[in-house]
């Protein structure tokens, strides 16, 4: 008994120096097995594309079976149009083996539809080949995959078992999470930079006989995808065309843009656009002038996107006529930028 | 001991042990072992013993699934961190991977339905982490395991709605693998359209055997 005693012993402790964990243990006779899915989460429709080495291979008539955890659950009409199978070439699948053709069957396994068994007519796969198989909607070949498998209801590490050629076998582990995306998010805040430069312009004395012009700035920038609108108008009391505040106009030229005629009298402007998607609007977007002060507020100028600065210059023109009264004429304009957003 | 068919490379004599079974389970179990049990080391891992768990394992957990990113300004970089915890036995390791989401027709990133924060860079290419008032969205990743092109998060990848951007893998068995993602943004100074934006990343991982 004592010597039966040693003996045990000494056979125990053989067997634990050499039982480390192989690769074996896993995937017999089968290597670089892998399952990438498209999602990861319980519950939810997932494509997977199932790859493995065998080393034994696949003879005619033999079979691939691929077999998910019992709470996997194969869409209703899953099929083979749903699944492809790559080994050195596309094979052709249908629902049944016929001589190159292999037969694609979802069954049940402990779960509806959870087992996929491919089976070869006269096709093989060599010892050693790499197969390939995707389920899902990422099977494109014929017709294009439409069903996918519903992950399980539950969460932690799944195994999936694969036999193939009936003699390789191995297990791959899918993780199941309760959640497998983040979502980020952020704010761009809106934006409506605007500035009138030049804010006084002075045209001297007023000609006969000479166009007097003289020029103001403005600089607007948006980043509303739907840009913004300047008006110009007037404040309170201010005049909308020149006025010597005793009863005496010089005329605004009106909404039709019109050329400057010396000895004419007559007030307008035209606006220049540089920088950015800002434009001037009709009627001041033209080589003339204009001043249509019937329309105040007066759409001049617009983005309709998003635009760095654009530079606008407006200039101011001034004529008169032989009967014009005497006197020192003034007018302000205001302009407002309101954004779209 | 083999027989016609297979083999057993390595068997133990014990001194008690046997296969039961029910409706509901299976069990080999044995007695006798002297020493028995796991043990392991950063890059070995020995499970003593004639019987061994061979079932592969892997998980994943995300926390947070949320991040916000808040106002994205033009002097800062907006960050915001995830962290993905993954556990696997596989003495091939695996691999993370992610992606994008297709949001309302728009193929991967920061949108509204309608316009995105441009991606910082080509999906996967890394480049270093651009400055603020740059506008730009993407990722980085720091962990022991990150993807190494990240370089400890100093650079940014953006990622694809197509194609599985790397995150980081492992080569073997470990447990509570941590990978740090870093969403990053910044806007230009008037460029960037103003709006609510949102994105949603994939993550997946795949186990080697």
């Amino acid at each position: 008994m004592r010597k039966f005693l040693i003996i045990l012993t000494i056979l125990s402790i053989f067997s634990m120096s050499v039982a480390v964990l192989m690769d074996s243990v896993q995937a017999a006779g089968l290597s670089a097995v892998k399952d990438t899915m498209t999602r990861q989460k319980a519950s939810t429709l997932s494509n997977h594309t199932i790859q493995f080495t065998t080393t034994t291979g696949v003879a005619a008539g033999g079979t691939i079976v691929i077999t998910f955890p019992s709470d996997f659950i194969g869409e209703a009409d899953i099929d083979f149009t749903d699944v492809d199978m790559y080994a050195v070439t596309e094979r052709t699948l249908a629902a049944a083996p016929n001589v190159a053709t292999w037969g694609a069957v979802f069954s049940d396994s402990g779960s509806t539809r959870n087992r996929l068994t491919l089976t070869s007519g006269t096709g093989t796969v060599v010892a050693g080949g790499t197969v390939i198989i995707e389920i899902g909607t990422n099977a494109t070949e014929g017709v294009a995959g439409n069903k996918q498998i519903t992950n399980a209801t539950t969460t932690g590490s799944k195994t999936v078992t694969l036999s193939v050629g009936g003699t390789d076998t191995g297990t791959l582990a899918i993780p199941i999470a309760t959640e497998d995306q983040v979502s980020s998010s952020g704010t761009v805040d809106p934006y409506l930079a605007f500035n009138v430069t030049d804010a006084t312009i002075a045209f001297g004395t007023l000609s006969l006989t000479a166009i007097t012009t003289n020029t103001a700035e403005m600089t607007a920038a948006t980043n509303s995808t739907s840009g913004y609108n300047i008006t110009i108008g007037i404040n309170g009391a201010d005049t909308a065309t020149l006025d010597d505040g005793a009863g005496h106009t010089i005329t605004a030229i009106g909404a039709v843009a019109t050329a400057s005629i010396p000895g004419t009298e007559q007030y307008g402007m035209k606006i220049g656009v540089a920088g950015g998607s800002g434009a001037a609007v009709a009627p001041y977007a033209t080589a003339d002038y204009a001043l249509d002060t019937a329309a105040f507020p007066d759409i001049c100028a617009s983005s309709a996107g998003v635009s760095i600065t654009t530079t606008y210059t407006m200039t101011y023109m001034a004529n008169i006529a032989t009967n014009t009264e005497p006197g020192t004429y003034t007018a302000r304009h205001t302009y407002i930028a309101t954004g779209n957003f | 001991m083999d027989s016609a068919t297979y083999t057993v490379p390595n068997d133990v004599l014990n001194s008690s042990g046997q296969y039961s079974s029910s409706a509901t389970y299976k069990l080999w179990d044995n007695l006798g072992e002297f020493v028995t049990g796991e043990s392991s080391s950063a890059t070995y891992k020995n499970q003593q013993g004639f019987l061994q768990n061979d079932i592969p394992y892997l998980s994943m957990s995300i926390l947070p699934t949320t991040v916000n990113l808040g106002t994205l300004s033009t002097l800062s970089v907006s960050t915001g961190n995830t962290v993905i915890t993954i556990s696997s036995n596989s003495l091939q390791g695996f691999a993370l991977k992610a992606y994008d989401n297709t949001s309302a027709g728009i193929a991967n990133g920061l949108v509204d339905g309608v316009k995105k924060v441009a991606d910082a860079t080509t999906p996967g290419v890394y480049i270093a982490n651009p400055a603020a008032g740059t506008e730009h969205y993407g990722i980085t990743v720091t962990g022991t395991h990150a993807a190494a092109g990240y370089v400890g998060g100093t650079k940014i990848n953006s990622l694809d709605d197509t194609t599985w951007v790397d995150i980081g893998s492992h080569s073997t068995f470990v447990t509570g693998d941590a990978f740090t993602v870093q969403y990053r943004a910044s806007i230009n100074s008037i460029s960037s359209a103003s709006a609510n934006y949102s994105a949603t990343t994939t993550f997946i991982v795949i186990g080697n055997y």
